[in-house]
């Protein structure tokens, strides 16, 4: 197992907002959260890249516990996060971006050089300041992920607020590093886009996984889909 | 060497010079006065501004720094000579950031910036004590060696060789290494992005309570070369460090917290114009930075600078 949730409870404040949460991904896979808004799935990314403390409960990467421990330690293990806001640095530029999250990254296929080549958008702007446009800056935000050559990445309502057409192309690009083999937590906000480009899935709901499965089993659940997801 | 200081000591003197009985020699001392002050106030807010800008911590023992690296040399001076003794104040006072910042601020990183503020003005106090019990109360003097010429001929102006000149090209030199630094180097490309954003920075695998603590030695190292460097024109007193840390804010909110640029502009421009000022109105030398200021932060509350949403 490369990721593993054991009854993971996070707070904010006093509010309970992780219960007893435990899921798993293998390598290879890609796994959607799905549910609601505030039903928990960002955070479960948010808490297990340490940016919210775990109050209880283990998570776990190949198997060594890695509860609580500073973002930029799960980084350097492997752990890749795409946050839904994409955290561009507007003041760098795009090549500088990269540079950045190949800094202290891991040496692997991905280099700066491959993702000008499969981002022409990206290798076109290379020396020029990163103010791009919601599309660009998702693709910008997904290659800073790639080029730390991560084990896995969390990625985080990777097509909000995208005009349709770009939504598109965000999906296309999860799509074809999905076919390279990546390992991808998902969290998406449309159900269908996200089991479209899953192996299996989780249903969040106020803080607990209400479902689980392959993405055949959980479309073959019409009551949960209806209850939880509305779809 | 003709006298250079023509500070009316009168009101109605300011009034005469206000009728154009100025003369250019004296407007241009009081221009090269304000540049050399000003090169040793961008040192000074450099260093608080990179701290400030990429670790939000408002430094108040920023002059103690400053102060400090003064003693230092005076203290060092005699010992090793006058070079190696600016080197090594500065070095020792980037070592003092270094831990001070990793032993008594890293614990307040997680409260509230009022925190840190009033750590650091408290140990401000301390230092200041500290300095006055080993170097007493009276101000110290730190002679620049002989073989540095008193002052240069230009045509028929006389300058001070090491106030105006060497100081000058020695403070662009380092200001042009401190550019290549954040512009050039992979440790620059994250002062900078954590200048924006240090928990995306944090999430990209960098070590950043190492680069805080590196930072904090960067500009405390930056305080204590200005004050080792200013030994010699100043008179080296614990009054150093509070006179120089609130000017040094002013400049830094002048010119844009975060912003290299912002500190070079503001400290240029608060130097000349003080320095100016006490050729027209010398009581209010000391008023004209806070003027600058707050004209500043009614018109342009980040400052001249200053990066939209940095700090507001």
């Amino acid at each position: 197992m490369l990721l593993e949730l054991d009854c993971v409870n996070a707070y904010y404040d006093k509010s309970h907002v992780l219960q007893d949460v435990s899921l798993n991904v293998d390598a290879g896979e890609v796994v959607a959260l799905l549910g609601r808004n505030g039903s928990g799935r960002s955070t479960t990314c948010k808490t297990i890249m340490g940016l919210v403390p775990a109050r209880s409960g283990t998570i776990s990467f190949k198997g060594k516990p890695i509860t609580n421990k500073s973002p930029f330690a799960l980084a350097q293990l492997g752990i890749a996060f795409v946050p839904e806001d994409r955290r561009i640095f507007p003041n760098l530029t795009v090549g500088e971006n990269l540079r950045l999250a190949a800094l202290a990254g891991r040496k692997g296929e991905w280099t700066e050089k491959r993702i000008y080549e499969t981002f022409a958008v990206l290798g076109e702007r290379k020396d020029k300041p990163a103010k791009l446009s919601g599309g660009e800056q998702q693709m910008l935000a997904i290659a800073r992920a790639l080029v730390a050559n991560p084990e896995i990445i969390l990625l985080d309502e990777p097509m909000e607020g995208l005009a349709p057409l770009v939504a598109r192309s965000v999906e296309e690009v999860v799509r074809s590093i999905r076919s390279e083999g990546n390992t991808i937590l998902l969290v998406e906000q449309n159900a269908q886009v996200a089991m479209s480009l899953s192996d299996r899935g989780y249903v969040l709901s106020n803080g607990r996984v209400v479902g689980s499965g392959t993405i055949a089993e959980l479309r073959g659940d019409e009551a949960m889909m209806q209850r939880y997801l509305a779809v | 060497m003709r006298e250079r200081q023509v500070f009316p000591s009168h009101p109605e003197d300011a009034a005469i010079h206000f009728l154009g009985l100025l003369s250019a020699p004296e407007l241009l001392d009081q221009v090269v006065n304000g540049v050399t002050l000003g090169m040793l106030y961008i040192l000074v807010a450099l260093g608080l501004n990179i701290i400030l800008g990429l670790m939000g911590v408002i430094n108040f023992s920023h002059g103690s720094f400053f102060m400090l690296g003064a003693y230092l040399t005076y203290q060092l001076n005699g010992a090793i000579g006058f070079w190696p003794a600016i080197l090594a104040s500065a070095l020792i006072v980037g070592l003092l950031g270094m831990a001070f910042e990793s032993t008594l601020i890293r614990p307040l990183y997680k409260r509230l910036p009022e925190y840190t503020l009033l750590l650091t003005f408290g140990t401000a106090l301390i230092f200041t004590q500290i300095v006055r019990r080993v170097w007493g109360d009276d101000a110290v003097r730190v002679e620049q060696p002989s073989y540095i010429p008193q002052s240069i001929s230009i045509g028929s102006y006389q300058l001070p060789f090491y106030k105006d000149v060497l100081l000058v090209l020695l403070t662009i030199v380092i200001l042009t290494l401190v550019w290549l630094l954040l512009n050039k180097t992979n440790i620059g490309i994250i002062i900078r992005a954590g200048t924006r954003d240090a928990e995306m920075v944090k999430i990209m695998g960098i070590n950043m309570p190492l680069m805080f603590t590196l930072v904090f030695g960067i500009g405390s190292f930056m305080a204590g070369l200005a004050g080792a460097l200013a030994a010699p024109i100043y008179a080296v007193q614990p009054q150093l460090a509070s006179q120089w840390i609130v000017l040094t804010f002013v400049i830094v909110i002048v010119g844009g917290i975060g912003s290299f640029w912002g500190a070079i502009v503001g400290g240029l421009l608060i130097g000349v114009l003080s320095s100016l000022m006490s050729l027209f109105f010398p009581p209010a030398v000391e008023l004209t930075g806070y003027v600058i200021m707050g004209i500043i932060l009614l018109v342009r509350p980040r400052g001249l600078f200053g990066v939209e949403g940095l700090f507001e």
